[in-house]
């Protein structure tokens, strides 16, 4: 296992910057995960550490090995791609012995490693089947099995559970993590899937446009987002944001919007300089939301036009003007639609982002 | 009207479905008859075929004394130093070479039309396509030019080489989809197992691409194996001579050798049918590969 560092790296293609001046140390052992919607760079930053591409400007560091104008085949990294790209003419031994043929191991080598990377992942009644004759779970493991068997320095993972059905995928990603664990080889996971980040990462890297913007365990980006893009990336249902004003004056501090004014809870406005009058975005996720049947004192009024039920609760969706509000309430609450409820948006784990520069606040 | 697969039969599709049969039994009738012609002619005997002009009905379905003579007679044909012996091993000298330096080349540039990107690539890739819009004899005389000025004429390279260059355009077209087909994410997969970029190609690439490889080789073997224009030109003593140009030379301005001539045609016809009967289950997916992203 071996530290990787990303410095200043920019990649441009054609004109347009698919990657900007994005640099990340990743610790020996560590799994990161590049989070971030389709097009944000994460899958061309992972293949520029991967050799796959060639970045316009800045450096990569692998171990104290700066690997910039280095071949994927010299960088010992291994690689599990999106599609798990395995060798079709190839049999599943054949398969994982390639990486130890081109590496030169004797045959006793080969088998003995192929045999056991084999045994960790259970497929060793597979070997002699050709990647047709399998699953996608059992494609995925041999993709896996590839990468694992040389013991390489670095693990880079693009998306590879996002072509297994949700059951096996949630599976895979607790045996993916533990098997990470058990063998400490730093890995850089990328995928747009929120819930896979939250699951498998020491810390996530979420990207938008080529851009870092936060990186951080995944509790810290959860409880903690740096600004109004990460709030809302992260988190099902993504929080809800409301424009408006902060007003602080001795007689408390409240947050006026357009609809309605509610108070700003004092945990969070000791954060915020006295006297100020500033236009903000006030962001609070469903489950910090209370939702009663009838009014109380600081709660807004909301007309409920659609609730999904999830099990042992629901999300209640409503409105009040041209602002939408999503609110989590226990399954047995009644949300009809078409009837009011009421909202008690003030909460010490809201968050305050600057209108301008959506930084966060507090 | 009895109903056949649920559909009514009327007048109508009656006449249509006859006249459609009609159709194909009468093109049927046109593509068999020289086949069985030649078939028919290089078993009856000579002094049959001397009595006169008899057409292909008087023999058929096969002559009533079959004989073997004029495949004897092809095997002991001489002219002017040239003997079906020489005929035979320059036609599959050349039509090996030409095998293999079709694949050895066109392997490489449908990778690179397929996998790289530089300056001038669909420029090339059109002037590799533009000599299959010219009759082929069109460039014979200018070919013969050249290849008279490097020496190059009455040897072997006087046809392996045009004959190579000759099947690039569709075999690179061929190769190009071919590579094309094949999923980017297993080159970078083998270049990051550890293989060169050459040994992602030959140990992954080229072995998912076999059907293509057997159709390009295909294509090569009919253009040598079959051609008279070019080797006609090009070969002029007898002992180098190819075999179309030995069947050619028993049509003499006097006489035709019909029986030798067809025992000849049907010779040069084996190895084309039994590379056809191998191959047979690639063609289909080497022609059509790439045309699909699968």
């Amino acid at each position: 296992m071996a530290r990787v560092s990303i410095q200043n790296v920019t990649k441009v293609f054609k004109d347009s910057p698919a990657v900007k001046d994005f640099s990340l140390d990743i610790g020996e052992g560590e799994f990161l995960v590049l989070l971030g919607p389709s097009g944000c760079g994460k899958s061309t930053t992972l293949r520029m550490v991967a050799g796959l591409e060639k970045p316009t400007s800045g450096n990569i560091y692998i171990g104290d090995s700066l690997v910039n104008n280095v071949h994927p085949k010299d960088r010992d990294v291994a690689m599990v791609f999106q599609s798990y790209a395995l060798y079709p003419h190839m049999t599943v031994h054949d398969n994982l012995a390639f990486p130890l043929k081109m590496r030169k191991y004797s045959k006793e080598d080969i088998e003995k490693t192929v045999n056991r990377a084999a045994e960790i992942l259970e497929i060793s009644e597979l070997l002699n089947r050709r990647p047709r004759e399998l699953s996608g779970g059992q494609r995925q493991r041999v993709a896996l099995g590839r990468a694992i068997v040389r013991n390489p320095k670095v693990f880079l993972m693009d998306e590879p559970l996002s072509n297994l059905d949700a059951k096996l995928r949630v599976q895979t990603r607790i045996e993916l993590k533990n098997l990470q664990k058990k063998i400490g080889t730093t890995t850089i996971y990328v995928t747009h899937d929120q819930a896979e980040a939250m699951t498998l990462a020491d810390r996530v890297a979420i990207m938008k446009q080529g851009t870092l913007q936060q990186v951080a365990p995944p509790t810290d980006v959860y409880a903690h987002p740096a600004n109004k893009f990460v709030a809302g990336f992260i988190g099902s249902p993504a929080m809800n944001f409301i424009d408006g004003t902060i007003k602080t004056s001795d007689s408390g501090d409240v947050f006026q919007c357009e609809e309605f004014r509610f108070p700003i809870h004092p945990a969070i406005a000791r954060s915020i300089p006295h006297g100020l009058s500033k236009k903000a975005t006030y962001g609070i996720r469903a489950e910090d939301i209370i939702v009663d049947a009838s009014p109380r004192e600081g709660s807004v009024e909301i007309s409920v036009f659609g609730s999904e039920l999830m099990g042992s609760e629901q999300y209640v969706h409503g409105k009040n003007g041209g602002l939408t509000i999503v609110a989590r309430a226990p399954m047995d609450f009644h949300a009809a639609i078409g009837f009011s409820v009421w909202m008690n948006l003030t909460s010490a784990n809201a968050h305050l982002f600057d209108a301008e520069t959506e930084k966060a606040l507090v | 009207m009895t109903s056949i697969s649920g559909s009514q039969w009327t007048l109508g599709k009656v006449v249509q479905s006859v006249l459609k049969h009609a159709f194909l039994i009468i093109m049927a009738v046109i593509s068999i008859y020289p086949v069985l012609w030649v078939v028919s002619t290089a078993f009856t005997p000579g002094e049959t075929l001397a009595t006169g002009w008899h057409f292909v009905l008087d023999f058929l379905p096969f002559p009533n004394a079959p004989t073997i003579d004029h495949f004897t007679s092809v095997l002991h044909l001489q002219v002017t130093g040239g003997t079906f012996t020489d005929w035979l091993r320059n036609s599959l000298l050349i039509t090996v070479s030409t095998v293999v330096a079709s694949v050895a080349l066109t392997l490489p540039a449908g990778y690179a039309f397929s996998r790289r990107i530089f300056p001038g690539r669909a420029g090339l890739m059109f002037s590799f396509l533009l000599p299959t819009m010219f009759p082929g004899v069109v460039t014979i005389i200018p070919q013969f030019l050249i290849f008279s000025t490097l020496g190059l004429v009455n040897t072997y390279l006087g046809c392996i080489i045009p004959y190579t260059v000759g099947s690039f355009s569709l075999s690179i077209f061929i190769m190009k989809g071919a590579f094309d087909s094949v999923p980017r994410d297993l080159d970078e997969a083998a270049m990051i197992d550890g293989a060169s970029e050459l040994r992602a190609f030959w140990q992954i690439l080229v072995p998912l691409t076999l059907p293509s490889v057997a159709t390009v080789s295909l294509w090569a073997f009919m253009g040598s194996w079959l051609d008279f224009a070019l080797a006609h030109v090009m070969l002029q003593s007898n002992n180098l001579w190819t075999l179309p140009l030995a069947l050619y030379s028993l049509i003499t301005p006097t006489y035709t050798y019909y029986g030798t001539f067809s025992a000849m045609s049907l010779i040069m016809a084996v190895p084309v049918f039994v590379v056809f009967m191998i191959f047979q289950k690639y063609l289909v997916t080497g022609l059509t590969a790439g045309s699909v992203k699968g």
